[in-house]
């Protein structure tokens, strides 16, 4: 099958960094995706809520998606268990990325996956719990 | 970042606020949890039981704020738990904060609820209608020794959105020999105080409370309130030999001219008779009664008892069928040793002569007794009735709330849930 030229968009987070990819893998945004739509969006997407750091996980996670729709290796399972595999304040700061990209696999995953660590305790266990390790 | 003191061993201290240590400035930079905003915290804590959103709004002041939203709490499903009255010859003591001490099935731990936002200074709690709280509130205590008993009032609460409605007051003595019953918002949320001869009615919005006869052929026995109707039975034997009934009267036609109807069957033949003292409790869904005692081991009127059966009886079929029967070496704690060999009657008639408390609701039954100190039984009503070995339902022991003291519980169901007053 001959390859042909996708379009291709950038973002850009709030520090600065840009990221090139693929329209499709983009839209997974549904921030994004509607800015497509109503032609809001120029070449570059500029996302002042999310950090180049956790922006290129969520980018990274987005990619491996499209290509597991598309036919790929692996589970969807599998993909977000790796996604969630973090330390607490990463995963605190993907879900409020997530929650600002309006990606909604990656919402419910990170939600789930910090309720899954208050559920069932006291107080105190939940203090301890929500604090990142030292 | 700061934590909360932690809370006294056993029972968890929920909803209190935070201390106010925490709402100043903190040198230490935040965690990042507290960076998350309202809406994706309203996603993580809806995804969890109540319980957890109560918890963990006494962690720190931005969780407090952030889920005690009105519209998140409308989300949440309701917390059922049983809501602990005052023992008997409870003294208040005014340097407590009032709370409300709840046993929570599903995490099998007790739990605290503040009622510091209700203005008086001691309450005790008598009811509840699914979400609603109702407790009776004393005045302050007078400091000169005065032999008239002051009115009390009924107050009306929801613990978890801090609301409350006092109703009209009270002379003391419906306070300390009525019975208050609680309706469900589908029969107007209706409260009543019903003693041996009379009841009284408070509707929402009215100015005053409403007063009727009875006109029961004897003192009203466990009376429950089921859809808008209320049930009770009542003893139409004599004083040899008790003959118990079972009447309903719809809320609305209290005091009316077709007031209380015996509910009887042909088919239901001797099914008051085998059952010594029994209690009626309110079943899961809106029209199931249970109807519990001690089973007599004969019909002779002083016959001892071999366990506690628990009958359901369907208000649409009228049907009844048994669901429950305590396990042996559960009952003998209640009855005592010795009760099984038909020894001293009082031993053996532990459950009818009332020795032991039965409450609850909504599919469970707990037992208490002055033989079981520190601990309750609990029975839980299950899905496919599977009629073997006699003993139906799960039964199962539940510790008392740790510092209580050996005394003999007395509760209620009570759902955890935002619906206003």
């Amino acid at each position: 099958m001959a390859s042909y030229e996708r379009r291709k968009v950038t973002l850009k987070s709030s520090d600065g960094e840009e990221f090139l990819v693929e329209e499709a893998v983009a839209m997974e945004s549904r921030m994004i995706r509607y800015m497509i739509w109503d032609g809001l969006a120029g070449d570059v997407i500029e996302l002042p809520g999310v950090k180049g750091k956790f922006l290129s996980m969520i980018i990274d996670f987005c990619k491996k998606r499209v290509a597991w729709a598309a036919g790929g290796d692996g589970t969807l399972e599998g993909l977000k268990s790796d996604f969630v595999k973090v330390d607490l304040g990463t995963l605190i700061h993907l879900s409020a990325a997530s929650f600002c990209l309006k990606t909604n696999d990656l919402v419910d995953l990170t939600s789930q996956t910090l309720a899954n660590r208050i559920q069932g305790k006291t107080i105190d266990e939940i203090c301890r719990a929500l604090n990142p390790e030292e | 970042m700061p934590l909360s003191s932690p809370p006294p061993t056993g029972t968890e201290e929920l909803d209190d606020p935070p201390p106010s240590s925490i709402t100043q400035e903190n040198p230490s930079p935040p965690s990042p949890i507290q960076l998350l905003p309202d809406d994706t915290l309203h996603h993580i804590f809806s995804c969890l039981p109540l319980r957890e959103t109560l918890a963990s709004r006494s962690v720190c002041r931005h969780f407090h704020d952030s889920l005690s939203s009105p519209s998140f709490l409308s989300l949440l499903p309701p917390l059922p738990l049983l809501a602990l009255r005052h023992p008997r010859h409870h003294h208040h003591n005014y340097h407590l904060p009032p709370s409300l001490l709840a046993f929570d099935p599903s995490s099998s731990r007790w739990l605290r609820l503040s009622l510091s936002f209700i203005p008086f200074p001691s309450l005790s709690p008598v009811t509840a209608s699914s979400s609603l709280l109702y407790l009776w509130a004393d005045p302050a205590p007078s400091t000169s020794s005065s032999d008239s008993k002051p009115p009390k009032s009924l107050i009306l609460c929801n613990p978890l959105t801090r609301s409350y409605r006092i109703l009209p007051p009270l002379g003391s003595a419906w306070s300390r020999h009525g019975t208050v019953l609680a309706a469900p918002a589908i029969a107007g949320s209706a409260v009543l105080v019903l003693t041996e001869l009379a009841a009284l009615s408070y509707s929402p919005g009215a100015a005053s409370w409403r007063k009727f006869s009875l006109n029961l052929p004897s003192k009203p026995r466990s009376p429950v309130i089921i859809g808008s109707s209320i049930f009770a039975l009542c003893d139409t034997g004599n004083p040899w030999r008790s003959q118990w009934k079972l009447f309903s009267c719809s809320i609305d036609d209290l005091g009316g001219p077709r007031g209380w109807v015996q509910l009887e069957r042909h088919e239901w033949g001797d099914v008051f008779d085998i059952l010594k003292r029994p209690r009626l409790v309110r079943g899961a869904g809106i029209s199931r009664i249970l109807m519990i005692g001690g089973l007599r081991s004969s019909f002779a009127v002083d016959a001892p008892c071999s366990t506690v059966l628990i009958l359901r009886l369907d208000l649409g079929t009228l049907e009844w069928e048994e669901v429950g029967r305590m396990p042996p070496e559960m009952y003998r704690c209640f009855a005592g040793v010795g009760g099984q060999r038909g020894g001293a009657a009082a031993t053996a008639n532990a459950v009818g002569n009332n020795k032991v408390k039965v409450f609850g609701g909504d599919g469970r039954v707990w037992f208490s007794g002055k033989r079981v100190r520190g601990k309750m039984a609990m029975w839980e009503e299950e899905e496919e009735m599977e009629k073997c070995a006699g003993v139906g339902g799960s039964w199962k022991w539940v510790d008392g709330a740790p510092g209580y003291g050996e005394v003999v519980y007395r509760g209620f169901v009570f759902d955890v849930a935002a619906n206003e007053v």
